[in-house]
């Protein structure tokens, strides 16, 4: 081994790198695999990209349920138009669809379809009440650039 | 003989004497104020007293205050109240707004665009 100033190691370790590398993504792509299958589609989420609500959003769903035969899911969507082009627009649901993602808070539902999910990732529902209303509305979403003053509608980044 | 200058809906009278009564409060004032994607935006709060200009409206058995820098933006204006699951809540049906926002809560008069050209008008 005089000869080579490399060590043995040194120059394997190109190839030992590239299996590594492949090994790890073969270990990700089956663990995520795993965890499709064993968790329910769409109902976990990175904590970057959920959707919260506020206490008063959650006591406000529960007092809705008590009124409900069966469970009702909120529904948060998107829709053009407003002053600032896209505004929310709430509903009352009974069933998720395939393409929604739901977030859980204290046995109560918020869903969002995919597309709207885009324009909402990290935004917080509140339930405000006021002399002049009592709605629910989107207090703050930082997938939104700007924002109409009575929170109704926003420009998306 | 004036016009009357607010009208209220049954509903929104309804509302209004419940939310007096609930809160022992003689009054409903009725104002706007700039702010909003589209000019003004209304505001209501409680009021114990009629204050020196304000326009106090009866309608249905109900009396309600106008702030006197609103008066000229509600004239004609019909007060309701809508009440669903989702929300509760007053919707003002103007004549004189020009444009609306998407939840309808600001709105646009002639008055008002040419207060915003002028630079006046307090800004909350």
């Amino acid at each position: 081994m005089t000869t080579s100033s490399r060590s043995l190691i040194q120059r394997f370790a190109p190839y030992f790198s590239v299996r590594i590398r492949q090994n790890s993504r073969l270990l990700s792509s089956s663990s995520a695999v795993q965890e499709a299958q064993l968790s329910s589609p769409e109902s976990t989420s990175p904590s970057a990209d959920a959707v919260h609500m506020t206490d008063s959003c959650v006591r406000r769903m529960k007092e809705l349920q008590a009124d409900e035969a069966s469970d009702k899911l909120l529904r948060l969507s998107i829709e053009a138009g407003g002053c600032s082009g896209f505004q929310y627009n709430f509903s009352l649901d009974d069933k998720a669809n395939d393409d929604d993602r739901i977030f859980e808070q204290d046995g109560v539902k918020l869903v969002v379809d995919s597309i709207s999910l885009d324009f909402v990732k990290g935004a917080t529902v509140d339930y405000v009440e006021e002399l002049i209303r009592s709605a629910f509305q989107v207090s703050a979403n930082p997938s939104a650039l700007g924002g109409c003053g009575c929170k109704s509608s926003f420009m998306a980044k | 003989m004036r016009k009357q200058v607010l009208s209220l809906t049954g509903t929104a009278a309804g509302r209004i004497r419940q939310l007096l009564e609930q809160r022992q409060r003689s009054f409903l004032k009725l104002g706007v104020k700039a702010r909003g994607c589209n000019g003004l935006s209304y505001t209501l709060n409680y009021a114990d007293e009629k204050g020196k200009f304000d326009e106090l409206v009866e309608d249905k058995g109900v009396k309600i205050l106008i702030d006197p820098k609103a008066l000229m933006h509600v004239i004609g204006t019909k007060m309701d109240f809508i009440d669903d699951k989702l929300r509760s809540e007053f919707i003002f049906i103007n004549p004189n707004s020009a444009g609306q926002c998407g939840c309808g809560e600001s709105f646009m008069t002639m008055s008002s665009s040419e207060a915003a050209k002028r630079g006046s008008g307090s800004r909350t």
